[in-house]
């Protein structure tokens, strides 16, 4: 799990281009969007990319994507339930 | 107070047939040219679009392209609805004057770039094809096939390019550096627009539903038209009779972000503000607002934000998107929508707002049940843009 | 009303963001495409901002700041950008994508950035301006275009002060293909390289007269489409009568023009159109060729308006910067001194794509108003 939540982070900080931040700059545990990451609309589009590219997870809209990326915990939980590769 | 700017020809090709009558008979009976698939080669084949039914080179036969020559899909839209809208206003070759050319475009020649992009990589095969990929270069190529053209310019503000193109054209006209200006906008379908459009989940796998609670997105569409954008004087020394009158233009910039509208809708209230102190109108003096309704959560929200605000929640006029019937024909729309308006005034009838079902909010009535027998002196038409690039037309009964 | 030009700034093959280039030019490297030099842009645009910025729209951000910062206006009324291939790096990305892996696991961040009127947005929400806000895209009149709509706008008085970019990006990639059209890569052509440069134009007389230096005024500009058979010496007078119906329009003629801002980028078949034109219109008028500098690229006349508003602002044309055209009798190879330059005053600006469509421009000094 702990590998995951850093593999996660990278490959965050990859896809969204947060060039200044190092995967110990993100808490697993907070909030991406709005207050945490201060992540927004494209971005969560953009992880809907990298949820189907890396883990061959396919969410269907927005909205199923606000429930697996409220945070980075969560995320990793959603793929270590649902992956498909 | 600016002299009159006139309309004396348009042309259109869209998902509703070919020409202004072809395009009339749909509205009138209702009838939607969106279906599935049949010349774009996309794996997203549940997806409904709205395609011009001509294949390339049915479009190039009707033209007198020889077969051979490297051209573009929306430089035959293009042309097809060109020289119709030319004909219309009773310009030819013998006429021999000078017209100016404002296109709008977006995708340039980029269905043949995806075609043939690793090919112009790696040899030298359909390297004919390179030079036409920008936007300039359909632009061009369409004016070595129009008589006249001493002038060109090309916009690109996404699904407001038409629109915008209709803008530049009256100020040419309006500080007198042109007579007659050929303007609108011409966008085919391509794989890149597609599934652009598809990474931003923003296409519906339905018709679309503007203004609906239920709409869940749009429809691409594509097709071509083209306005005779006149001054009064050069109508009058041709003795033509206009079609309408280009009383005002608005755009502005939404400034919130670079694919969304602000809930509020403020670049749109303020594009179709604009259009009316240009038209020196009040709100009260619209008859019909051909709403840019492409369908997706965000435009319609915010469109009928700005439209509340502008014309007050108790005095909307009858507005209707016909993106239901076309498909949201992106850079070619504000053009396209132009000739529904100017065919809607002519013939006295408000196109319906089809597949409607509950509205997002209330108040929300948009014509869902085709009008016929209206009078209609003043419309407006919107088109909105990537970039939050807003644009809103009014039209006049001359 | 004067249209005034109030503040600018550019990134180019040249050192960004100053006028190095007119007394210390960097010699374009042997290449055949040559990157822009861009500034630090870390420390000029916030990290939060920029993360999803390809270095177009990094570009368009920095010079738009400084050219507004220059000019000191607080505010503009519109914005006008010319751009002949948009954000060329993430159109690329996009389409790569979509050639070699197919309709899936596409990204959105590219594509909307493919969008060419996505600098000219950037700005409007970058400066919070909801005013008229317009993009042209056609290839080398690009910027030309959109600074004409800009004149066209104030003429009409549709806005007292435009904000007016020009932005051109070539990727290595871009630039294989510009070479297989034949556009760049001949023998003795210029680099091609890229162009960023913004401009403030204001017919705010009252705000920008208080400068020490003499401004450049955009006294008039003309554009016109040229047909597509012929060869260049039959449409040279098309361009010859449009320019002499400019100069006639303030009642000048050649001899009153100091200088010609020539497009020439060293390509034979792309020099011949106003090679022909000044050697029947503007004989013995000094040139500037200012694509030695810079090099090609679509927004290239963006740089050559730079270089204009720079000249006139200083008053003269340092003779290194002078090429053909000049009087026999005026030999500025020979010169050193500062009193043997020709003098900026009125400078006209010359320029062509594809021997298809043309702009001229004529700019003049605010001390040497027409």
């Amino acid at each position: 799990m702990d590998e995951l939540i850093e593999e996660l982070k990278a490959s965050i900080i990859e896809a969204l281009n947060l060039e200044d931040l190092t995967p110990a700059d993100i808490d697993a545990d907070a909030p991406l969007f709005g207050e945490g990451l201060g992540l927004d609309s494209i971005d969560a589009l953009e992880l809907i990319v990298l949820m189907e590219r890396n883990y061959g997870i396919r969410l269907k809209d927005a909205a199923a994507g606000r429930q697996v990326f409220q945070s980075v915990r969560v995320m990793a939980e959603y793929v270590m339930a649902h992956r498909t590769k | 107070m600016t002299p009159p700017i006139y309309i004396t020809g348009m042309g259109i090709i869209s998902a509703l047939g070919t020409g202004c009558d072809a395009t009339l008979r749909a509205l009138r009976s209702d009838r939607s040219g969106i279906g599935p698939m049949r010349h774009l080669p996309s794996i997203h084949r549940h997806l409904p679009v709205g395609e011009v039914a001509l294949t390339d080179r049915q479009m190039a036969d009707a033209l007198g392209i020889a077969p051979a020559t490297p051209f573009t899909r929306s430089a035959l839209m293009g042309l097809m609805a060109a020289r119709e809208a030319l004909a219309g206003a009773g310009i030819d070759a013998a006429a021999q004057i000078p017209i100016a050319f404002v296109s709008g475009s977006t995708v340039g020649g980029m269905e043949r770039s995806e075609a043939y992009y690793l090919d112009f990589l790696e040899s030298d095969r359909h390297s004919e094809y390179i030079g036409l990929h920008d936007i300039g270069a359909t632009t061009t190529l369409m004016a070595h096939h129009l008589p006249g053209v001493t002038y060109t310019a090309s916009v690109s503000t996404a699904c407001s390019s038409a629109a915008n193109a209709l803008v530049h054209a009256a100020r040419l006209i309006e500080a007198g550096v042109a007579d007659v200006v050929l303007a609108g906008g011409t966008e085919c379908l391509t794989l890149f627009h597609l599934n652009g459009f598809h990474t931003l989940l923003i296409l519906d796998e339905q018709p679309s539903r503007p203004f609906a609670v239920s709409r869940a997105g749009l429809n691409l569409g594509e097709g071509a038209a083209y306005l005779v954008v006149e001054s009064e004087a050069s109508m009058q020394r041709r003795g033509r009779q206009p079609i309408a009158r280009l009383s005002g233009c608005g755009n502005a910039c939404d400034a919130y972000h670079q694919t969304a509208t602000s809930p509020t809708g403020e670049g749109p209230f303020r594009a179709m503000q604009a259009a009316l102190a240009e038209a020196g109108l009040k709100p009260s003096d619209i008859d019909y607002i051909n709403a840019h309704g492409t369908g997706t959560p965000d435009n319609d929200r915010a469109e009928f934000a700005a439209i509340e605000r502008l014309f007050g929640t108790d005095a909307l006029p009858p507005f209707s998107s016909t993106k239901p019937f076309t498909g949201h024909t992106t850079s070619a729309s504000g053009s396209i929508e132009s000739v529904i308006c100017l065919l809607a005034m002519q013939h006295g009838f408000i196109p319906a707002n089809l597949n409607m079902d509950v509205p997002l909010a209330p108040g929300c009535h948009p014509v869902t049940i085709r009008r016929e027998g209206v009078s209609l002196r003043h419309v407006m038409c919107n088109a909105f843009g990537f970039g939050g690039n807003d644009t809103a037309l009014v039209f006049s009964k001359a | 009303m004067p249209i005034y030009l109030c503040g600018a700034a550019q990134i180019s093959a040249q050192q960004p963001l100053t006028d190095a280039w007119l007394t210390a030019p960097e010699a374009l490297p042997e290449s055949t495409l040559v990157r822009a030099i861009d500034p630090p842009f870390r420390s000029l645009l916030p990290a939060a901002e920029s993360r999803r910025m390809g270095v177009a729209l990094k570009r368009m951000a920095v010079v738009a700041d400084s050219a507004m910062a220059e000019a000191g206006l607080g505010e503009t009324d519109a914005i006008v950008v010319g751009t002949g291939m948009g954000c060329v790096e993430s159109t690329e990305h996009f389409l790569d994508a979509l050639c070699r892996q197919g309709e899936r696991l596409l990204g959105p961040t590219h594509f909307m950035q493919s969008t060419h009127n996505t600098p000219a947005s950037l700005l409007a929400r970058r400066l919070h301006c909801h005013g008229y806000n317009a993009t042209f895209s056609h290839q080398q009149v690009s910027f030309d275009q959109a600074l004409y709509d800009a004149f066209l706008l104030m003429q009409t008085a549709r806005a007292a002060t435009v904000l007016c970019g020009g932005i051109e990006e070539v990727t290595p990639t871009f630039h294989i293909l510009l070479r297989r059209m034949g556009y760049v890569g001949h023998a003795a052509q210029v680099a091609c390289s890229e162009a960023a440069a913004a401009f403030v134009l204001t017919t705010q007389a009252d705000k920008v007269m208080q400068a020490a230096a003499p401004r450049a005024i955009l006294a008039d500009m003309c554009m016109g489409h040229l047909p597509p058979t012929g060869d260049t010496a039959a449409k040279a007078p098309v361009v010859g009568h449009a320019l002499d119906a400019m100069l006639g329009r303030h009642g000048l003629t050649a001899a009153d023009i100091d200088a010609v801002i020539v497009p020439n980028n060293g390509y034979a078949a792309y020099d011949a159109l106003p090679g022909s034109l000044l050697a029947q219109h503007l004989p013995h008028v000094p040139q500037v060729a200012y694509k030695r500098l810079f090099g090609e690229c679509f927004c290239a006349s963006a740089l050559g308006l730079y270089m204009a508003q720079r000249l006139i602002e200083r008053g003269h044309i340092p003779t290194a910067l002078v090429s053909g055209g000049m009087d026999h009798n005026m030999d500025c190879s020979k010169d050193h001194g500062q009193n043997s330059a020709v003098a900026a005053r009125r400078l006209l600006l010359v320029n062509h794509s594809m021997a298809t469509d043309f702009s001229l421009i004529l700019l003049t000094s605010s001390s040497h108003a027409l």
